[in-house]
């Protein structure tokens, strides 16, 4: 039941949230982990069963394989979408976890590596970069030497160059609009950690799409936002990351402050927007926001940008491989939507509109879209086994699309999918797609 | 980890240790099933001791995860070995699908191993040409209508609990859903089962035969209508050949809002008797209403106490012809809202007050207890009524759903336990008098979500002996010995009449 370590938490208002659970089991084909194994102990359904003894029926502490099926949980936040009843998922969990400092990955040995790793490698650049070369050293020798065991089942194809952004630094637009030079079209963007270690393009091409749709960007030298180490449960480490992330987020432009942040990392975006102390001045947008055509907030005209999208047929087709193609040819691609982009932040259908404006791409519909792909922050290193097994039903899934292409806009996607599919499929950030059509 | 049992009340079987059994049994179960197939911890147990029913939980002595029909067919073997070596012990077997049911039906009984159907979840073949589908029966209701929808087609069954209940699930209790005022429930749209039975071999009924191969013609003593709706109780139905309906080009949604519940019972009789067959009437009262209303800021006003739903579907032409005229017959009755619409979105929108009701019940109580009544058409103001006044006499929060183009009435009681001791011991009371009402209305107990163990012991309110010890003579052309999904359906005492081994056993002890 409750001890100490609850002490800030109102008991009264966590039986509410646990009562709204009238255990119609709506969640349970929503949850990549009952999808995978079947067992009801790890659907939404079943843990939050488990968790009603520590709440409602004064439990102290819960069982090893209670605690494992807490542990096995994504945070994916699919079953929060899924329920009729508007049970607050994540915040249930969160409370049970709080006695996770007991729970293995948090003691002993790996703990302590892990710690380390968050405190240390994540707001590195150098270390980061360090450990970026390792994985690439680690791909070559599994595919030197296919049969030792793999150490993790990870293994991003890392193939484009790393290209240093320089920071505290501006990327104006070039375009030639009306009122270009209004302070209000400057956005921030975050390199973050991981995204700018193992895709690092994508970041060039970030800035590339800002500034074509008329944003001027600045770039500020912020270090990881600690949405890695909140969501393995290190909280202290991760609010203190957080803070040290939002004070780079201000600037100023001839004396105006510049207070557009923007994400192109979902996983970033959905952390920080949901902090509660946050500078009420500061505008937090997730990259796919500014470009929603249904609702256009970009000084480039979207009449522009759609004339823009829809002719850029030869960019397209050379940019998908298919440098002779003929006029009739066209490509198929499928669309991952992101966890943190579609069930924690309510994005949805942005790309999947972009993507049906492009005349020569035909957009498969994924079965299972928005079941997460068991990447989930460092999930692939705590569950290896459930991570491969969500992986590979991902896989399968675009498999039977039939499409060659995917676009997916997180970067833990990015390499979960990857490292499921054979070498012949290419999976892509929607910036790196939109980069190459629009400049 | 096993319980030792105790003398069940039930079934009176004497006292056995259950750890024996189950050890005897685990060793053979582990010589095919992975261990994360197996699932014997008192976690474990305790997670599938209820499905969406809150009243009864029961854990059961073993869940089993399997993923092929063999691997059923000899976790039925192993049992009936266990069973033929070991009199009087009857371990039994209890089929499980999402666990949506409200019946109780997917609960364990004294002795059973709980097989789980969660990893049957194949299309395994869609016919375009003939409109027919095969699966295995894990699959979910609506994530087989997603696979088919591109090609303008739906299995037409729509409980509200579509989205995570299977169709082996449907298909055991004979589900209905909305729209099968027009379309018929499940056992309309099943041609064709695959089952284990309870001697673990492989039955085919219905047009499906043993290669999977169908001929949609076939003429023989339809058996697929028995086994649609028995709960369970004939084996455990491993896939099924479905018919797919074509989706209708238009439709219309119309939601009306009332002052009182009388009219908008009056309007129901009036839409029917005038001869209009919409796809769906539905209506929501009282409590229920205000439920929603909270739970999805509908913006009801405070006087409405019923709202119905209606919709109609068909070629354009027709929808908008008999839009028009029902519009008339409802304002006839003056109601407070009125609105009508043919837009995707916005008839999601006004579904919410019908489909979102059960779980915005979780805003008002953490627990509902809810009936299954069907009364003749003409007797629903009546039973409204009734039900009013058992609710008052025992102090019980109310809130009626109303399938009520089909007379179907969903009553729920909304309670919380923690902060009222007495109340659901009120609420036993009340199902007593709840049930008597329905008979006493010509009524019948349960209109799609089955007897299971909930409503066992009203059956002999409806049924005589004779006529409840025939329906177990079927069952026992299908499941002799009585060990799928046993103690279910039929009163307790009559169960035990069947299950005469036991009964000498409880002579004896
Ligand atoms: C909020 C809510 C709304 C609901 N609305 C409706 C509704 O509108 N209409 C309606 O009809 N029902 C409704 N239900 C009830 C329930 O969803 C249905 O009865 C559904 O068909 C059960 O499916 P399931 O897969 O969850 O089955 P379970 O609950 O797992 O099992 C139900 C019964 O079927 C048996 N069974 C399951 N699979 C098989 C199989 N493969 N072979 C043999 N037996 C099997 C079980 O043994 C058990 O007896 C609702 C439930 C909830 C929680
Ligand atoms: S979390 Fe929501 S969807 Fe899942 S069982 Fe509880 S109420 Fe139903
Ligand atoms: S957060 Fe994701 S993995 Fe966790 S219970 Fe919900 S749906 Fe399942």
């Amino acid at each position: 039941m409750l001890n100490e370590k609850h002490a800030h938490i109102n008991l009264e208002e966590e039986i509410e949230k646990i009562n709204a659970c009238v255990h119609c089991g709506y969640c349970l084909p929503a949850c990549p982990t009952y999808l995978s194994t079947g067992n009801e102990g790890n659907s939404p359904r079943g843990r939050l069963y488990l968790i009603k003894d520590l709440i409602r029926d004064g439990k102290e502490e819960l069982e090893d394989t209670a605690k494992n099926y807490l542990d096995n949980c994504l945070g994916c936040m699919a079953c929060e979408t899924a329920c009729p009843s508007g049970v607050e998922y994540t915040d249930l969990l969160e409370f049970a976890r709080h006695d996770r400092e007991q729970s293995k990955y948090h003691k002993g040995f790996w703990g302590f590596i892990r710690r380390q790793a968050f405190k240390y490698i994540l707001p590195n650049r150098l270390l980061l970069n360090m450990a970026r070369i390792s994985l690439r050293v680690m791909n070559f020798i599994y595919k030197l030497l296919p049969f030792l065991p793999r150490l993790v089942k990870i293994q991003p194809k890392l193939e484009f160059e790393y290209k240093k952004i320089e920071t505290d630094s501006f990327y104006p637009s070039l375009e030639n609009l009306d009122g270009i030079d209004n302070p209000e079209h400057t956005v921030i963007l975050n390199l973050g950690c991981v995204m700018d270690t193992i895709y690092n393009q994508v970041h060039l091409d970030t800035i590339k799409v800002l500034n074509a749709i008329g944003y001027h960007v600045y770039v500020p030298s912020s270090k990881c936002c600690g949405a890695l180490a909140s969501h393995s449960g290190e909280h202290a480490l991760g609010e203190k990351q957080k803070q040290d992330f939002l004070k780079k987020q201000k600037t100023t432009i001839d004396g105006i402050p510049v207070n557009k942040v923007v994400f192109n990392s979902a996983g970033c975006g959905a952390f920080i927007k949901e902090s509660e102390d946050l500078d009420p001045e500061l505008e937090l947008y997730d990259i796919a926001e500014l470009l929603d055509i249904n609702n256009w907030k970009a000084p480039l005209p979207l009449a522009n940008f759609k004339k823009k999208i829809e002719v850029a047929d030869s960019r397209l087709m050379s940019f998908f491989g298919e440098i002779d193609a003929s006029d009739e040819m066209s490509v198929d691609i499928t669309y991952h939507p992101a966890c943190h982009l579609s069930h924690a932040q309510g994005i949805r259908g942005v790309y999947e509109e972009i993507l049906k404006l492009m005349q020569r791409v035909n957009l498969k519909t994924l079965y299972e879209a928005e079941v997460c792909c068991g990447s989930a922050g460092f999930y692939n290193l705590i569950k290896p086994d459930l991570a491969d097994d969500i992986g590979k039903r991902k896989a399968e899934n675009i498999q039977n699309t039939e499409a060659k292409f995917v676009v997916t806009a997180n970067p833990g996607c990015m390499s979960q999918i990857e490292a499921h599919l054979p070498d012949d499929y290419e999976v892509v950030h929607p910036m790196t797609l939109l980069a190459a059509v629009l400049t | 980890m096993f319980y030792l049992a105790s003398k069940s009340k039930s079934t009176g079987i004497i006292k056995i240790e259950a750890l024996e059994i189950m050890e005897f049994l685990l060793h053979e179960f582990a010589g095919f099933l992975k261990k994360d197939q197996i699932l014997d911890d008192p976690v474990d147990l305790k997670l599938y001791e209820t499905d969406a029913t809150s009243l009864f939980p029961k854990k059961p002595k073993l869940v089993l995860l399997p993923g092929t029909v063999e691997e059923i067919q000899k976790i039925i073997k192993a049992i009936t070995r266990y069973n033929a070596s070991n009199p009087p012990h009857k371990v039994s077997f209890v089929a499980r699908g999402a666990g949506t049911g409200l019946s109780g039906g997917a609960l364990a009984s004294d002795y059973s191993i709980i097989i789980s159907l969660a990893r049957f979840t194949k299309v395994i073949k869609v016919d375009y040409e003939n409109n027919v589908v095969l699966v295995e029966t894990g699959v979910v209701n609506a994530t087989l209508n997603k696979v088919v929808k591109d090609s303008n087609l739906h299995f037409a069954p729509d409980p509200s609990s579509q989205q995570a209940c299977t169709i082996g699930g449907n298909v055991a209790e004979n589900a209905g859903g909305v729209h099968c005022f027009k379309y018929g429930v499940t056992s309309e749209h099943v041609l064709g089962i695959e089952m284990v039975s309870s001697d673990g071999e492989l039955k085919y009924f219905g047009d499906l035969d043993s290669d999977l191969n169908y001929n949609l013609s076939s003429s023989d003593l339809n058996i697929t209508a028995l086994v649609v709706g028995s709960e369970g109780t004939f084996g455990i139905v491993t896939k099924a050949l479905l018919r797919l309906t074509p989706l209708q080009d238009s439709f219309l949604t119309i939601q009306a809002a009332f002052e009182d519940t009388q009219a908008c019972a009056n309007l129901v009789s009036d839409i029917i008797k005038q001869g209009f067959k919409p796809a769906a009437i539905e209506t929501v009262d009282n409590n229920a209403v205000r439920a929603i209303n909270k739970a999805y800021n509908l913006g009801f006003s405070d006087d409405v106490k019923a709202v119905i739903l209606i919709e109609i579907d068909g070629i354009l032409e027709e929808v908008i012809e008999d839009g028009l005229k029902l519009k008339d017959t409802v304002n006839k009755y003056n109601p407070l809202q009125y609105e009508e619409t043919q837009d995707p979105e916005r008839r999601l929108r006004l579904w919410k007050v019908r489909k979102g009701a059960a779980a915005a019940f979780g805003k008002i109580a953490p627990f509902w207890y809810l009936y299954d009544l069907v009364v003749p058409r003409s007797k629903i103001p009546d039973a409204l009524k009734g039900l009013e006044e058992i609710a008052d006499k025992y102090n019980l929060l109310l809130a009626n759903i109303l399938h009520a183009g089909d007379g179907n009435i969903h009553p729920n009681f909304l309670y919380d336990p923690y902060k009222d001791e007495t109340v659901v011991e009120r609420i036993h009371k009340a199902s007593h008098e709840i049930m008597e009402l329905c008979v006493s209305l010509n009524g019948t107990l349960s209109g799609e979500h089955g007897i299971g163990v909930e409503k066992q012991e009203y059956m002999g309110h409806l049924f005589s002996d004779t006529d409840m010890n025939k329906m177990l003579m079927l069952r026992e052309v299908f499941d002799p010995n009585y060990i799928s999904n046993p103690n279910k359906i039929f009163p307790i005492r009559i169960c035990r009449e069947c299950h005469r081994e036991i009964e000498m056993e409880e002579l004896k002890s």
